[in-house]
């Protein structure tokens, strides 16, 4: 019988297309729509976790997520200094700016600007060049994502001028690192360079980075330098997730994916569940002339359940590998780094996948269930 | 002389609103093995409604029946549906074949729903296909066969399973006279020479001579039992 399942449901060929496209959009904009959300979240966190030595983040109270700057002013970098606890408070400078070519084409990019000593928060993976390189001054690494979004098709290559807010800077070094939410180029210079570089106004220190020493716990560490400071201080870990959980509540970003992850599944289930109640009310009378032979309404379930199995493992295997294709085929594309197609999403998608089917095939059930087998001697 | 269907006074009652309209009335009538039973009558006389309830397909409001010597009425439904799969046998006026599956397929269909291997089933039906005329069609899909192929087709899947009962409601109706004529023939040989009770539900007085005994229904009640020409010459007195 469920041979002949199978071979009812190929049988109808535009309907079997029919039923494989609906499932197969629904997991297609399901999984690509949930791995590129799950993406911009990492990357949000990756922000702050790139940045591996600083135990503590510390900054203005109104801060809400790693993107928003709120300068402090230069002396609480010496009062978080003095805080007891500590072993070593570093400035971090973080901030977006406009380079301008010799040739005059402009360019906005991220400007980080890291302590000229430690070089705490600077690029560790160096592709060209020292990192040590931009403690000389108008000096600059680039990373690599963003040189070749700056200079399409140029060979990687260090010495390129550019100039921002009408200082010289000079490539001195291209590095890998971790995309961040914001897509622009990212462009290292030491903490003084960035000052010097950017205009001159009371308070131009975003953030300092804490480690705390040996034996003390950064939790209570953040506590005591918000106390003696008056300054926000968070775990790395809390302004990760403060960082998410900013972008989960306080930004359009969840429900314009929720809406398009949603409409996926309603237009999914509405193409599947109309095609497959189309299917049976068409082939009602064959429905009914099985019962009548005797065919009983559990066979009548396993067949649909059957031709649904098919429909659900060929669409969401189309879907799936669709959205894997996708995702490799924008590897090389800096927009796209670091989206990748998780196993929890491919797993969530089945689970969304395999409701939406048995939601299809519900109403489609209960009409053969209820069909009374004496509908076929009737004309 | 035994008996496929012993059926005494059932009546049969349909709701409709808060009323309820009363379509078969008090009918007793034997179907016998060996024999080509005929049911005729006008239409709304209750012919369908009848059948329907011999093969537990419908309930009875009132009555006694005995099906192939088991208690009709005191069988529960999902027993009547394993009964039905495989006792009786259907022939539909619509042949209601399977579009997708082959008419081997779809003539063995009753064996495939008992769950009998694939192999053996199609072999089977391949086999009743060959022997009622359709040697070399039996891998067609029903729309590269004409009506009557499609009706044999119909006729092996009520064969296929060796039921002891063939019901059929109107089986030449779409079929021109000389195919009707050859589905007959088939028909009338499955009750005589392999001893299995046809009930045949018809309108069609040029199938009329195949019967062996024709029964006469006229507003829910049986009216007549006829030999077939008794019945001929007092429908057509010439
Ligand atoms: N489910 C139902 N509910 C209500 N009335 C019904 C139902 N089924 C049949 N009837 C009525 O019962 C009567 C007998 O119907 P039936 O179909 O048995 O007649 P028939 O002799 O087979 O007619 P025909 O020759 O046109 O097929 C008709 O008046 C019909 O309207
Ligand atoms: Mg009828």
């Amino acid at each position: 019988m469920l041979t002949i399942a199978v071979k009812m449901l190929l049988g109808d060929r535009a309907k079997y297309l029919g039923l494989i496209f609906g499932v197969t959009f629904a997991t297609l904009l399901m999984a690509q729509q949930v791995s590129i959300f799950v993406g911009l979240l990492s990357r949000t966190a990756s922000a702050v976790y790139s940045v591996q030595e600083a135990d503590i983040w510390v900054m203005d109270q109104r801060v809400q997520y790693v993107e928003e700057v709120e300068p402090m002013r230069d002396i609480e970098l010496t009062n978080v200094r003095s805080v007891p606890g500590i072993a070593w408070a570093v400035p971090f400078y973080k901030g977006v700016s406009t380079i301008r070519m010799p040739d005059g084409k402009t360019q906005q990019v991220q400007l980080l600007g890291v302590d000229d000593v430690s070089l705490i928060g600077g690029c560790t993976k160096m592709i060209l060049g020292d990192p040590r390189a931009i403690q000389k001054p108008q000096s600059a690494i680039m990373d690599v994502n963003g040189f070749t979004f700056t200079w399409p098709g140029k060979e990687l290559e260090l010495g390129r001028v550019m100039e921002l807010n009408d200082s010289r800077l000079v490539l001195s070094g291209i590095c890998d690192s971790n995309p961040t939410f914001l897509t622009f180029p990212i462009i290292y210079t030491s903490y003084n360079t960035a000052l010097e570089l950017t205009p001159p106004t009371r308070k131009k220190l975003p953030f300092i980075l804490v480690k705390a020493q040996e034996g003390i716990a950064p939790e209570d560490l953040t506590k005591r330098i918000t106390e003696e400071t008056g300054l926000q201080a968070l775990t790395q870990e809390e302004f990760a997730w403060r960082s998410i959980n900013y972008i989960l509540t306080r930004t359009g970003i969840p429900i314009n994916f929720g809406i398009t992850i949603m409409l996926g599944i309603i237009i999914g289930a509405a193409i599947t569940a109309q095609t497959f109640y189309i299917f049976v009310v068409e082939n009602l009378k064959q429905f009914g002339a099985m019962k009548a032979i005797g065919v009983t309404n559990g066979q009548l379930l396993k067949m649909v359940l059957t031709q649904a199995g098919i429909v659900g493992v060929t669409g969401y295997g189309l879907g799936v590998g669709l959205t894997a294709f996708f995702f490799t085929s924008m590897e090389d594309n800096p927009a796209f780094k670091g989206f990748v197609l998780h196993w929890q999403v491919v797993g969530g998608t089945a689970v969304v996948i395999t409701f939406i089917i048995l939601f299809s095939i519900l109403f489609s059930l209960r009409k053969v269930f209820k069909l009374d087998p004496a509908i076929v001697f009737r004309g | 002389m035994t008996y496929a269907a012993r059926i005494q006074h059932l009546n049969k009652e349909f709701p409709v609103g808060d009323e309820s309209i009363k379509v078969l009335h008090d009918i007793t009538a034997d179907i016998r093995m060996g024999e080509l039973t005929m049911l005729v009558g006008p239409s709304g006389c209750g012919k369908t409604t009848l059948i329907s309830i011999i093969t537990g397909i419908l309930s009875t409001t009132s009555g006694d029946i005995d099906l192939l010597g088991h208690d009709l009425i005191a069988m529960k439904d999902h027993k009547k549906v394993v009964f039905r799969r495989e006792n009786l046998g259907f022939i539909f006026q619509q042949y209601n074949l399977l579009p997708a599956l082959t008419a081997a397929e779809n003539a063995a269909m009753p064996l495939l729903a008992a769950g009998v291997p694939n192999k053996d089933a199609l072999q089977k039906a391949r086999i009743i296909l060959d022997d009622i005329g359709m040697k070399g069609q039996t891998e067609k899909p029903p729309r590269q066969l004409s009506g009557g192929q499609q009706q044999r087709v119909a006729i092996a899947r009520a064969l296929v399973h060796n039921p002891k009962l063939i019901v059929c409601d109107e089986p030449t109706a779409a079929l021109d006279a000389k195919t009707g004529q050859a589905v007959m023939e088939i028909l009338r040989e499955i009750a005589n020479d392999q001893n299995r009770a046809v009930l045949i539900v018809t309108h069609d007085n040029r199938i009329y001579k195949y019967a062996d005994r024709i029964l006469e229904m006229s507003d829910g009640r049986i009216i007549g039992d006829f030999k077939p020409q008794d019945f001929i010459n007092k429908e057509q007195p010439s």
